[in-house]
């Protein structure tokens, strides 16, 4: 097969945030490296398929989102009926920021819905249109929309944020995000 | 009173549809949790396995080229 390599190198850009997505979908890190390894060999496979000029971060995204869904979801219900829910969510992830409030918020992410979760970090995180990321989960704007306002409810409500006196200063989010941004604007993500 | 009326009271106004909607600063606060979460794992090195396995499709792709 004959690859662009212009696609192949924006490919290789997506990997990293598409790996993001895929640990907060699954909150899991092993999980979400067998599920980005196999996005991977199946994009490869179906290169041919992809139309040129369009989003290939989103089709990337599509993928792994619908393959989550048809196998590996039911997969790890499986196991987790075994082994106790969320008995190794994202707390299995070295935290950097190992602040209270940081994996308050991971838990509360984790009991979300999952079609209000994915649809939040789709559009809050991975910096996808609403337009985008009503294609990646082949649902209209509206209905994403909605599910952003009602996960970002969810969450308040589960952290308490009930005002913005509740929030106080948060210098180290504020660093974190801000430094993040400044290194991503080089245009290098390594 | 109504759940979503309760709700709306404690976490914001109402907007047209009667669905709650956050305070501002409490979306930009969430956001910014969101932000910091998903850009913890997006800045960590990739694990060995997927980069072998861009190594050998990518390899694979200039060998055909």
């Amino acid at each position: 097969m004959k690859l662009n390599p212009q696609i192949t190198e924006e490919m290789l850009k997506s990997v990293r945030s598409l790996r993001a997505f895929a640990v907060s979908l699954c909150g899991r890190t092993d999980v979400a490296d067998d599920l980005v390894q196999e996005t991977i060999v199946k994009a490869w496979s179906n290169l041919d398929k992809f139309e040129e000029g369009t989003n290939l971060q989103a089709w990337l995204f599509t993928i792994l989102r619908n393959h989550y869904y048809s196998e590996i979801r039911k997969r790890r219900r499986e196991i987790e009926d075994v082994e106790g829910r969320y008995s190794a969510t994202l707390a299995t992830h070295p935290a950097q920021y190992g602040h209270l409030d940081m994996a308050d918020f991971k838990a509360a992410m984790q009991k979300l819905p999952d079609d209000q979760r994915e649809a939040l970090i789709l559009v809050g995180a991975s910096g996808f249109s609403y337009e985008d990321a009503a294609k990646i989960c082949g649902v209209a704007i509206g209905t994403i929309k909605s599910r952003v306002n009602r996960a970002r409810t969810h969450l308040a409500k589960r952290l308490n944020i009930e005002s913005t006196a509740d929030i106080g200063p948060d210098p180290t989010a504020e660093a974190t995000f801000s430094a993040l941004r400044q290194s991503s604007s080089g245009g290098k993500t390594d | 009173m109504s759940k979503d009326e309760v709700d709306a009271a404690r976490y914001g106004r109402s907007n047209k549809s009667g669905k709650p909607v956050l305070d501002r600063q409490v979306q930009v606060h969430i956001g910014r949790k969101l932000k910091a979460v998903y850009d913890e794992v997006a800045a960590e090195p990739l694990p060995k396995e997927i980069l072998d396995l861009l190594a050998k499709l990518e390899g694979r792709s200039t060998e055909t080229e």
